[in-house]
């Protein structure tokens, strides 16, 4: 089962989930079996900026450890042979500078995303 | 018509989006037709469920409980169950369980059950259509 | 052949991703594929008649994609006329599309 999990929104409740939620459940879905893979467009394409470093969260006494590490998930996933991909445009638009961002991400022109599509059984955008 | 399976998993939590009840109109035109449904909650999508929502009256309108009719998303998710039962075909509905404890949404409707990311893709294996209705 | 159930429940006045589905919705359809576009809540707001996007719509429909809107998000917001292109429907009709053999649907 081939599953093209599309993330667009980004840092939604990541600093309280310490995750991006849709990225988390992909993993989930893999440990469930699935050929996953994941397609960054939009915002999201900023979780492939190297070094993202939560300041330092804490209210009262409340300090927050463990703080959200999207790249480093992105990182880890990819390492999981989840094929991660990103649009190139949406990176060009955002001025992130290709050195400052993570290996292993296949960037796609907007006109190929459809034809990304096909490779897939279920495209889901979250 | 012959009974076919839905798989639908929504996020979005009540009173914020217009996504709540979208999902739940079609939830309820697939049971309608005599279609198997499966929800999965994940993260504020389990509050649609809480047993503890309660109606309120409008005084801004100065409209009492009873002229208000405020809808609570678990009568509305109570009543797509006996809309199931009714036409004796299927409504599958899973809070996410970690999205429940962290939320403490753990007191709920009848009809509900505690799974996970692995039971939403059992369900898919077995449907024929599935939709993702995601927050923003 | 795949055919794409795509649900736009987002409008251009609000989305600036808007206009990057509905390339992907063209896109789609010139590789070869069934393609309907189903608009949804605020997503119909660009199919009232006399929009800027009324010739968009014609453009789509001269494609060969199916242009539907939900008659209940329209009654809501009091669009009476809609551009010719769109069809007025119903949730009904969302469910048999999405049950399709070989359909994929996707949430925008």
């Amino acid at each position: 089962m081939k599953v093209l999990n599309i993330v667009e929104t980004a840092y939604r409740a990541t600093l309280e989930e310490q995750d991006d939620t849709i990225l988390w459940l992909s993993q989930s879905f893999q440990d469930a079996g699935v050929d996953i893979s994941i397609l960054l467009r939009g915002n999201a394409v900023n979780y492939l900026v190297k070094e993202q470093k939560p300041f330092n969260l804490h209210f009262g006494t409340w300090k927050q450890t463990q703080p959200p590490e999207l790249d480093r998930d992105l990182e880890i996933m990819i390492d999981k042979d989840i094929s991660v991909y990103a649009v190139a445009e949406d990176i060009q638009e955002r001025a992130l500078l290709q050195e400052r961002l993570i290996d292993g991400v296949s960037l796609i022109e907007k006109s190929q995303v459809a034809q990304l599509f096909e490779q897939f059984e279920y495209v889901w955008h979250w | 018509m012959s009974s076919k399976t839905l798989s639908i998993a929504i996020m979005d939590a009540p009173y914020e989006s217009a996504n709540s009840t979208t999902a739940l109109r079609i939830i309820h035109s697939a049971l309608n037709q005599g279609h198997n449904v499966n929800v999965f909650a994940y993260e504020g999508a389990v509050n649609l469920t809480m047993k503890e929502q309660a109606p309120h009256a409008n005084s801004i309108k100065g409209t009492t409980l009873a002229q208000e009719n405020h809808p609570t998303t678990k009568d509305w998710i109570s009543a797509l169950f006996k809309l199931a039962q009714e036409k004796e075909i299927t409504l599958n509905w899973i809070n996410c369980g970690l999205c429940v404890d962290e939320r403490g949404a753990g007191n709920w409707i009848d009809g509900v059950q505690r799974g996970g990311p692995a039971d939403f893709i059992k369900s898919v294996k077995k449907s024929d259509g599935v939709l993702v209705i995601p927050t923003r | 052949m795949t055919h794409y159930l795509i649900l736009e429940s987002r409008d251009p006045y609000d989305s600036a991703d808007w206009v990057n589905i509905q390339q992907i919705v063209i896109d789609l359809k010139k590789n070869g594929n069934d393609v309907s576009l189903f608009l949804l809540q605020n997503g119909v707001l660009p199919a009232r008649k006399g929009t800027e996007f009324e010739k968009h719509f014609a453009d789509l429909k001269t494609l060969g994609i199916n242009i539907f809107a939900d008659f209940f998000a329209l009654q809501e917001r009091g669009i009476q006329d809609l551009a010719k292109s769109v069809e007025k429907t119903n949730f009904d009709r969302l469910i048999q599309l999405c049950l399709t053999t070989n359909t994929k649907t996707i949430w925008h």
